[in-house]
């Protein structure tokens, strides 16, 4: 690995000195030491109708994720953890990938492919956390093919401590009428540095993504999510929501792609953020890229406290102060804590999310 | 179903009412290129004062070290070697319309100047390439204190000082590299001083043409409106067709004093070979207010971001544009907005249409500092796409270091309804008119901020375009 790649390239640039056009020098993904990255403290559990297959398949590669190809090179090469699977059939259960860094394991540079069969339904769980204080670095590629009719849901709850690294990239492909939801919840690290992108070249493939963030102390977030639409009928939603404190410094490009062929496909993209401290900085770059008469694509963006009237209307209803904000709080984190399939690990990142909350005296 | 329409086919509108020219007929004229020669020339050509000729080197020295913008259009087909920085028309400034010569004179009446002076302006500057050749102001206006002059005779007047404290204040050369173009070379342009409290109530209009082949324009605008005083001054722009690029690389600096208002509405129609690479900035003081309504129809390639600095407290800037994008036009329009103060206010909307493979892109930056509390912005902007063939990009920024802010964005692209071109069809229209009408409608926010005369011009534009296109 090097420090040099661009991470989170903007899909078409703007103006340089307002510093959205890449992630920052100091987001930079780690450069492997000599020694490799030693070992992982990492576990997986297949539901029925996944297993694990020796090769990465085909379908998964030759796919960018939102970070670049440079950092998907460097996560796959340097990876000291691999696993591919292939979904069969319907299946309701839940195939869990887990990872925790600690002081003998502190960093896991994983490479994941998931190839949906044609048809098949399918939820995997990706558990990223530490122990209380090790500086680990979670380094992450992770590749969806959903061939023709395939539903794929990935869940990902990032819940390290605040001293870890956390790179996360993924990248998509999804057939005709193929479905890939993807659940973010980046709540934890000192650089946070995601990027999703999705392709949709065949008729009526369709990609959702539902993410939260949370950053406080002087942490850095960077995010770059992409949805390319070639296909016929395609459609994207990609929605955020997030809350900053302290002197976290916050950058989100999200883009909607709509490429020529892409007749009747439809984008929708939205952020949603609250601001906690006067020294928090927030960026934003909310692109609609579109060479297709026949599309129909919107952004919403909005940032700022949250809203006095409402608070002093709960409070009129006899919330009190702290009731009313986690109230409006927790509204803001609602659509991806729902969509968690599994509840002991719903409850947990509702509870790490709360005492980060509490710890920056946001709710307390 | 829909695709079972058949796609149609937008045709060149006909510019033909901005294509006459006449054959230059220059009392001077630079080489092509630039030199610390060709600078100091038309330093000497126009007896600038000392410090405005070392202020000209400065700038070629900052132009000559800085990059090209590696975002944005391409600017490629823009060889500055090739560029004739200063022509001078063979004539005087004049301030009697028949004192004009003919040529330039016919050209202005093509335009319809003189007959908008008559009817409905306060003041009216034109410039021909590169000088400004007339210049009028009402009486009344004048008599209220109001200064609207070219820059040049303001620089050797009383308002001397002034303008050397505003001068490129507001856009150093250092801040691009056109604007430490235009540093070097600016040309012509027009000066404006309305006093405290002076409400200047019908409009001053600036009517820039760029009638030789390959050359730049480089006018600097000034205006500075002082404390609780209002201007509305509205800059229009057009060129004949040449096969050679030309380049304008203009500057506005707007000054707007406590409490006052500015109303700046732009039309600008250069023809298909025009880089027009413009920096317009306003400030503004405690509640200040700064308006800008633009249109972009013609040239080559556009990179025009409007930028409103709201330096005092209770400032708020309002952005207002069109742009329209055929073949081979490259159109990267926007705002820009720093919030440097509390309980500033933004409101940008804008409206692209791109088609007959054009590129209509939007492009704004929403900065709100740390002292901004209290701030709102709110940026809304729609894009129309009339066929497969063009391109129209939506990118936004926002960059926010206050939490006491309310900042909001909305962005659409979409394209013409065909129910509601079958609804109108239904009721007796023709699909063509149909088309125009809702192309019209879209169009309708921005065409009802427009001086009158303008909205009527947009509209006939609009109907043109959609003129023939069905088939």
């Amino acid at each position: 690995m090097t420090t040099t790649e661009i991470l989170n390239a903007l899909p078409v640039t703007t103006w340089n000195h307002l510093r959205v056009n890449s992630a920052p020098k100091e987001a930079a993904l780690p450069e492997r030491p000599e020694t490799g990255w030693g070992a992982t403290n990492t576990a997986y559990e297949l539901s029925e109708g996944v297993r694990c297959t020796a090769l990465l398949p085909q379908e998964c590669t030759g796919l960018e994720s939102g970070l670049g190809e440079a950092a998907d090179l460097s996560i796959h090469t340097g990876a000291n953890f691999s696993r591919f699977f292939r979904a069969e059939g319907e299946s309701s259960g839940i195939t869990y990938l887990r990872e925790r860094l600690d002081a003998e394991h502190p960093n896991a540079v994983t490479h994941t492919a998931i190839h949906a069969k044609s048809g098949s339904k399918s939820t995997f769980v990706q558990l990223i956390q530490s122990d209380a204080e090790t500086a680990g670095i979670s380094a992450s590629l992770t590749r969806i093919a959903a061939e023709p009719g395939a539903e794929v849901t990935l869940v990902q709850l990032q819940l390290l401590n605040p001293n870890c690294k956390r790179y996360n990239a993924v990248s998509v492909k999804a057939a005709r009428d193929a479905h890939v939801r993807i659940v973010r919840a980046e709540l934890g690290g000192s650089v946070v540095v995601a990027g999703a992108r999705a392709l949709l070249d065949r008729t009526g493939g369709a990609f959702d993504l539902d993410a939260i963030y949370y950053g406080d102390g002087d942490s850095i977030l960077d995010f770059n999510d992409v949805a390319v639409h070639t296909g016929r009928d395609t459609h994207s939603e990609m929605h955020h929501a997030g809350v900053l404190a302290d002197r976290c410094r916050k950058t989100l490009r999200g883009t909607i792609d709509f490429r020529r062929g892409a007749a009747h496909a439809v984008g929708h993209e939205s952020e949603d953020v609250l601001l906690f401290s006067p020294e928090v900085r927030h960026r934003a770059a909310p692109l609609i890229l579109c060479t297709e008469e026949n599309v129909e694509g919107q952004h919403a963006a909005s940032a700022g406290r949250l809203d006095e009237n409402v608070l002093y209307y709960l409070a009129s209803r006899g919330l009190d102060p702290q009731q009313a904000k986690r109230l409006m709080v927790d509204a803001r984190f609602a659509p991806v804590l729902d969509k968690i399939p599994d509840e002991a690990l719903r409850d947990r990142t509702r509870e790490t999310l709360e005492r980060r909350l509490e710890h920056a005296q946001i709710l307390g | 179903m829909a695709d079972e329409v058949k796609k149609t086919q937008v045709e060149d509108i006909d510019r033909s009412f901005y294509d006459f020219r006449y054959e230059v007929n220059a009392s001077f004229q630079t080489d092509a290129g630039l030199t610390p020669e060709i600078v100091k020339q038309i330093s000497e050509e126009k007896n600038d004062p000392e410090w405005m000729r070392e202020f000209r080197l400065k700038s070629l020295e900052i132009y000559n070290r800085t990059p090209l913008p590696n975002w944005g259009p391409a600017l490629d087909g823009l060889n500055m070697d090739g560029i004739v920085t200063y022509v001078r028309p063979n004539t005087e400034m004049q301030a009697k319309w028949a004192d004009v010569p003919d040529d330039i004179k016919n050209t202005f009446e093509r335009l319809g100047i003189p007959e908008a002076e008559r009817a409905s302006l306060a003041g009216v500057g034109a410039q021909y390439d590169s000088e400004v050749v007339y210049h009028n102001v009402k009486k009344e206006v004048l008599e209220q204190g109001v200064v609207y002059t070219d820059l040049e005779s303001a620089l050797k007047s009383d308002h001397a000082e002034r303008i050397k404290e505003h001068f490129m204040h507001l856009v150093p050369p250092t801040d691009h590299k056109f604007a430490a173009l235009h540093g070097a070379v600016w040309s012509g342009g027009s000066y404006v001083y309305v006093p405290a409290g002076v409400s200047v109530e019908i409009p001053l209009q600036s009517y820039f043409r760029l009638n030789a082949p390959g050359a730049g324009q480089f006018e600097h605008t000034l205006i500075i409106v002082e404390e609780g005083a209002y201007l509305h001054f509205i800059e229009g722009c057009s060129a004949p067709k040449y096969n050679v690029a030309n380049l304008h690389a203009g500057c506005v600096e707007i000054f707007v004093g406590k409490n006052a208002r500015v109303r700046y509405s732009t039309i600008e129609n250069w023809s298909k070979n025009m880089y027009n690479l413009n920096t317009k900035r306003a400030v503004c003081e405690a509640g200040g207010t700064i308006e800008w309504v633009s249109g972009s129809f013609g040239s080559h390639t556009s990179c025009l971001y409007p930028m409103s600095v709201l330096k005092g407290e209770g400032a708020r800037m309002e952005f207002t544009g069109i742009t329209f994008a055929g073949n081979g036009q490259d159109l990267d329009t926007g705002a820009q907005v720093i919030h440097a103060a509390p309980n500033t206010s933004s409101h940008i909307v804008t409206k692209s249409i791109a088609r007959d493979g054009g590129t209509s892109n939007f492009r704004s930056a929403v900065a709100v500092t740390k002292d901004a509390k209290n701030s709102k912005s709110a940026v809304s902007c729609e894009s129309l796409m009339l066929d497969d063939r063009s391109r129209s990009d939506t990118i936004p920024v926002m960059d926010i270091a206050c939490d006491r802010v309310d900042v909001g964005h909305e962005a659409k692209i979409g394209r013409i309804s065909e129910e509601a071109v079958y609804y109108l069809m239904s009721r007796g229209l023709s699909e063509e008119d149909a088309r125009a009408l809702i192309v019209g409608g879209f169009a309708e926010p921005i065409a009802k901020e427009l001086p009158l005369e303008y909205a009527v011009e947009m509209n006939n534009l609009i109907h043109l375009e959609m003129q023939g296109t069905i088939g």
